[in-house]
């Protein structure tokens, strides 16, 4: 194997020795940092190597500027979860997280599709096990169901690494390789694939689902990794492709209802997850070096600030034992540290001017309106902005901490450790917003866009206020949002909860009327006169082996008929 | 509603869309004005209206799924 799979092996390493060691925590907080240190040496731009396997050599590793701000920023998520999970993360989550994070740069660091999708599995098997790691029976659901939409993304993609080798398409993906095109089927299964990991329309649930349902350190990794991976496969095999505009704004505008009526807030920040990513798509489908150096940006942006609100309501859960909105409030004054992190996270997701992402958002916006799309269009995902203040400030900021509490609370602020990652992840965000040179490094295309400039500063500002005084305008006059409580909202779940199940039931019971019906049958010509014979046979309870003898007799008989024929 | 708030923003908004009408960019969606503030109002109006609409349809009981 090559010696550049080294930071994947640490993490694999890192997670056999957790497994096995009761000093799991430590391990898990030094193996990204010795992975770090490890791949800062191996991995530079242009770095490649090959493994050779039997008749056929494998492009185990291809290295540009993109590949290294993901790999960089895997390692600093990990680190991140380490030290916010440092008091109670044990041996399953400590290894299943380290084994997560290698595949993830595995991924990323793939050089053929054969190579992507080794990793593509094993990320699916590792990440299952950070929801299961909740142990409550619901997390049990929905981890399975988690694993079957992952397991079923690997199985799509092989298909399609079969049907485009079939074809003579080249598999190689990453630097230096073109796009893929959806000029074949096998783009089409490569494009479901990868759209099942960002989490495309209908394809999405288990986003939502899986990580309200995971562990407190499950979700906070969960969010920095799979999705992302996604999108760095579309990114690099699909990128230009209009269609990902397309289904890159439906995957936008889809969350709306639920972000801003569910009650539960991890539910809310992962539909709030899709958001984003499908501003990402659009601009992966506007394919130009501003939207793909956007793209790039608001990923390492938004793994910040989606980790930050994670770990926040991760501590609010553990603090108050809830994170249903109709049960929280007047957290403020016992969690103000916590507070103050929500705050930022939500000011990033709105893409305030001063935090990160509004360098980011404004790039990746940039790309996509330079691909000529109109301003209704534009102006439709200029705007979730404006809702992600919406729904992030009232359902958590207002919700949870602000408004009076439904009954005493006695939760404590979060821990240390937890306080300690909350607090780099501000500081990296407001540094990021405050000087914007410095993330230069983080654009691998190189443009030179610029929207750090007083007339964008303003227009998002203008956006904000202009959203936040229609909001308390409505709400005061009782047009406000739905007040949360205890309910489902249907999603694209209800297709595989309730449509196929109820399906699949169905055709159970009118395959068993007609089986009674021919039992009956059969049950009326043993009445008649002169058929105890053969209605006794036909009654008979048959042993199994005879079943068997008598199968391997017809498929023999219809082998040899084969074998006749042919000669 | 806050009236104090209410109005601080009220005024913020005012002066920030007055500004917005003359620093404006010579090319693009941006150069319109009003563009943002429009956008602003139409984007969290429409999305009230739309979620309360889709709230009454699609919830259902919080053991809808557990029923079966």
């Amino acid at each position: 194997m090559p010696i550049e799979w080294l930071p994947v092996g640490i993490f694999y390493l890192g997670a056999l020795l957790a497994a096995a060691s009761r000093g799991a925590r430590w391990i898990a907080l030094a193996t990204p940092i010795v992975a770090a240190l490890v791949a800062m040496t191996l991995l530079s731009v242009g770095t490649a190597a090959d493994w050779p396997v039997m008749d056929y050599t494998l492009a185990a590793v291809r290295v540009d500027a993109m590949t290294l701000v993901f790999v960089g920023l895997f390692h600093l998520a990990a680190l991140l979860a380490a030290i916010y999970a440092l008091e109670w993360i044990d041996r399953v989550q400590a290894s299943s997280m380290l084994a997560y994070v290698g595949s993830g740069i595995g991924a990323v660091l793939a050089g053929d599709l054969v190579v992507l999708w080794l990793f593509w599995e094993m990320l699916a098997l590792t990440s299952v096990v950070l929801i299961w790691a909740r142990r409550t029976p619901e997390a049990t659901a929905a981890g399975i169901r988690y694993l079957v939409f992952n397991v079923v993304s690997g199985v799509v993609l092989l298909a399609g690494i079969a049907a485009l080798a079939s074809a003579g398409h080249d598999l190689a993906i990453g630097p230096s390789a073109g796009t893929i095109g959806l000029d074949s089927p096998g783009g089409w299964l490569v494009l479901i694939a990868f759209g099942i990991k960002a989490g495309f329309p209908l394809l999405h649930n288990w986003i939502p689902d899986g990580y309200a349902n995971a562990s407190l350190t499950g979700s906070v990794i969960l969010v920095a990794i799979t999705t992302k991976v996604g999108v760095y496969s579309l990114a690099r095999a699909f990128a230009g492709e209009e269609l990902l505009m397309v289904v890159g704004t439906v995957m936008a505008l889809w969350p709306l209802a639920y972000v801003l009526v569910e009650d539960d807030l991890r539910r809310v920040l992962a539909y709030s997850l899709m958001v984003q990513i499908g501003l990402m798509v659009v601009a992966i489908g506007a394919g130009n070096a501003i939207a793909l150096d956007g793209v790039t940006l608001h990923v390492v942006m938004d793994v910040l600030f989606k980790m930050l609100l994670f770990m926040a309501l991760g501590a609010v859960l553990v603090q108050a034992g809830t994170v249903r909105a109709s049960e929280l409030g007047g957290l403020a004054r016992r969690m103000p540290w916590t507070l103050g992190f929500v705050l930022v996270g939500t000011l990033a997701n709105s893409a305030l001017p001063g935090t990160g992402a509004f360098v980011s958002k404004k790039l990746l916006l940039g790309g996509i309106e330079y691909a000529g799309i109109g301003p209704i269009w534009y102006g439709a995902l200029a705007g979730l902005s404006a809702l992600g203040m919406l729904y992030l400030g009232v359902r958590i900021v207002y919700q949870a901490f602000l408004r009076p509490p439904k009954q005493p609370v006695t939760a404590a602020d979060a821990s240390f450790p937890m306080r300690v990652a909350m607090g780099t992840i501000t500081l990296l965000i407001v540094l990021a917003g405050l000087f914007p040179g410095l993330t230069d490094a983080l654009r691998p295309m190189g443009s030179d866009y610029n929207p750090f400039k007083l007339v964008k500063i303003l227009d998002q500002l203008q956006l904000l206020l202009f959203a936040l005084l229609t909001w308390m305008l409505l709400a005061g006059r009782g047009f406000g949002l739905p007040e949360p409580g205890r309910r489902v909202l249907l999603d694209a779940e209800w297709v595989y909860r309730r449509l196929l199940p109820g399906a699949a039931l169905a055709v159970a019971e009118r395959l068993a009327a007609v089986r009674d019906a021919v039992v009956n049958l059969v049950r009326l010509s043993d009445r008649r006169p002169g058929n105890s014979r053969v209605a006794a046979t036909l009654a008979r309870s048959w042993p199994i082996g005879s079943m068997a003898f008598w199968t391997v007799v017809v498929l023999a008989a219809l082998l040899f008929a084969g074998i006749w024929r042919g000669i | 509603m806050n009236k104090p708030w209410f109005g601080l923003t009220a005024i913020a908004a005012l002066v920030l869309g007055l500004v917005g009408l003359f620093v404006r960019p010579d090319h693009g969606v941006d150069a319109m004005p009003g563009y943002y503030p429009l956008v602003g109002i139409a984007i969290v109006a429409g999305a009230i209206a739309l979620v309360r609409l889709l709230t009454r349809v699609l919830q259902r009981p919080e053991d809808y799924y557990d029923a079966d």
